[in-house]
């Protein structure tokens, strides 16, 4: 598959969209008095995805993509999750 | 679709879906400037953020918590034990109201260096300042809601303190917060200031805020600004994605602030155990603490404390009013950028001064030192970069001024194509003023540290050696910023 920039960024869009979907709900599906920290940091994660999301929209042209910055939103995120499956 | 409609991709369909049934592009707020897409001309929208994540948690908690001293520790104790989401709410609504009061402190501040007080947002900065005001009367009653031993200790002094006023002052001021006196009549009108007066007042602040906000626009401030001619944009769909992005990563924030360091409960009030802890106040009244903690101020010299801090703010709000010089940029205002950097570095200095003398009389002789030390060194400093500014003008005439020039707001081109933007469109400037603060600030808390050390009656090397080192160190890194940024503007590589 020829992955393009055009394309690369629609693939990013479709992952961060299911992952805000996913993190959206996961949250609430935790022990809400047990599990507050946890149920913190997935919510600031699936906040970061959906930054991410609106910066992959927000751009005139597929060239203005900055992928380190989107790389950092991921290893963020991936923190954030790490956190939140951890932390009681 | 009509044959002559351009093909539209998901994202202009889904922001044209939108806007064909609100009609935000033609009716939502004013457009704005290029340059305002960066985070610190955004303040005022996220102090509006906090204080809407206050509601929200505060609501919350107002379904259990109980606001009368028999039940106000343990119904606070019961939100975070047993309500869901109890502990994490309530942690976010003081992480919250820290973020708020250290953003309306900031917005403040860039506001000064700004200009943003200039003709004709006169009456924006007074509006801003009372709203400052209001921010901190919902630190100090909120402060006594949870009602343990070191709030409502702390709210007594804060209370006492108002009893040094002119007695018509002093008597209402007294009844408005204590009434009759008893705790409860003190903390049901605490919990009535903080949820329903404040609220109401700040929300009447924060209209009129925004009106003129639309009147006027944004400020241009040339420190920030970019160097370039810049692109008006609606703020629909623009704006309002660029505040899709910057809002919630603040937000993120907090939450991981939240989780990382959830709140920790202070033991209930009891007037027999109060002489064990030492009283100390909130970390954004720690500096006005310390100035009532001096030598000349104690006991029967309070009233003059409270008249020389009234006077600061007196001064501070009447700003536009006599500063009326067209000039706004700091290059060309050394008496007013000096004068702001010597608050901001003491009122830095006298919080952690105070965080780290609680309940300690400071001596007169400290006090002076460490008063006039920090007000010295910020003057040297910034008076160095003024005189670098100007022998290096002397010697190349025809170089670029060291600090930007004059210069009229960029002006708007609908044609101009903005640069390929940063993340948050963080330039050199504010990265340069932040680390500027940064070793501002560490030279500050090191002189403090430093003379109150010195005072000690044993003195000790390391505690001398430590903070003098970080003071050393910090102004010469301060001093090398400076130069390096006279030989940069000079040399061209920093746009004008």
């Amino acid at each position: 598959m020829n992955l393009d920039t055009a394309k690369l960024r629609r693939l990013t869009a479709v992952g961060l969209f299911i992952f805000l979907i996913v993190g959206a709900a996961l949250p609430w599906t935790l022990d809400l008095v047990a599990n507050q920290r946890a149920f913190g940091f997935l919510l600031a994660s699936d906040l970061i995805a959906f930054t991410m999301l609106v910066y992959v929209f927000d751009r005139e042209s597929d060239e203005e993509v900055n992928w380190n910055t989107l790389l950092i939103g991921c290893a963020v995120i991936a923190m954030l999750v790490f956190f939140g499956m951890v932390t009681p | 679709m009509s044959e002559g409609e351009e093909k539209k991709n998901a994202y202009e369909r889904f922001v044209g879906w939108f806007d064909s049934r609100f009609g935000f592009e033609k009716t939502m707020l004013k457009p704005i400037p290029d340059y305002s897409l960066n985070p610190l001309y955004w303040l005022g929208i996220i102090m509006l953020v906090t204080f809407l994540m206050q509601g929200v948690t505060g609501i919350y908690m107002t379904m259990n918590y109980v606001p009368t001293p028999a039940e106000a520790y343990s119904s606070t104790t019961y939100i975070i034990s047993n309500v869901p989401l109890g502990h994490f709410v309530e942690t976010l609504h003081l992480y919250t109201a820290y973020a708020m009061i250290l953003v309306t402190f900031l917005h403040l501040a860039r506001n000064y260096f700004g200009c943003a007080q200039k003709k004709p947002r006169e009456l924006m900065w007074v509006a801003g300042i009372l709203m400052m005001f209001i921010v901190l009367g919902f630190g100090i009653t909120g402060y006594l809601l949870p009602w343990t031993v070191i709030s409502k200790s702390a709210t007594d002094v804060a209370i006492g303190i108002v009893g040094y006023l002119p007695s018509q002052i002093s008597s209402f001021a007294a009844s408005l917060l204590s009434g009759t006196g008893t705790d409860a009549a003190e903390l049901t009108r605490f919990f009535s200031i903080h949820t329903v007066w404040l609220p109401a007042a700040l929300i009447g602040f924060l209209a009129l805020k925004i009106y003129m906000f639309e009147v006027h626009g944004p400020s241009y401030m040339p420190i920030y600004g970019k160097a370039k001619k810049s692109k008006i944009w609606p703020w629909f769909p623009r704006v309002f994605l660029y505040a899709a992005k910057l809002i919630p990563i603040f937000v993120a924030i907090l939450f991981v602030v939240a989780a990382l360091f959830p709140l920790v409960l202070p033991p209930v009030y009891n007037p027999e155990t109060v002489s064990a802890y030492v009283i100390q106040p909130d970390w954004y009244f720690l500096a006005i603490y310390q100035v009532l903690k001096f030598g000349f101020f104690e006991s029967s010299h309070i009233p003059y404390a409270i008249g020389t801090i009234a006077l600061f703010f007196v001064v501070l709000i009447l700003l536009p009013f006599y500063d009326r010089s067209p000039r706004r940029n700091i290059g060309s205002r050394p008496v007013y950028t000096t004068a702001g950097l010597i608050a901001l570095a003491e009122f830095i200095s006298l919080t952690i001064w105070g965080y780290l003398t609680p309940g300690q009389v400071i001596p007169t002789p400290v006090a002076l030192a460490g008063l006039f030390g920090v007000a010295i060194g910020v003057t040297a400093v910034t008076w160095a970069a003024y005189w670098i500014r100007k022998r290096r003008a002397l010697q190349h005439p025809t170089a670029k001024p060291v600090l930007p020039a004059e210069k009229p707001a960029p002006t708007a081109d609908k044609n101009t194509v903005p640069d390929k933007a940063s993340f948050f469109g963080l330039g050199r400037y504010t990265r340069f003023t932040t680390l500027f603060f940064v070793f501002l600030s560490v030279a500050s808390v090191a002189l403090a540290c430093l003379t109150q050390n010195a005072a000690q009656a044993t003195v000790n090397l390391t505690a001398l050696l430590v903070p003098g080192c970080c003071f050393a160190f910090s102004m010469l890194c301060l001093l090398w910023m400076v130069k390096r940024a006279v030989v940069a503007f000079e040399e061209g590589r920093i746009a004008q």
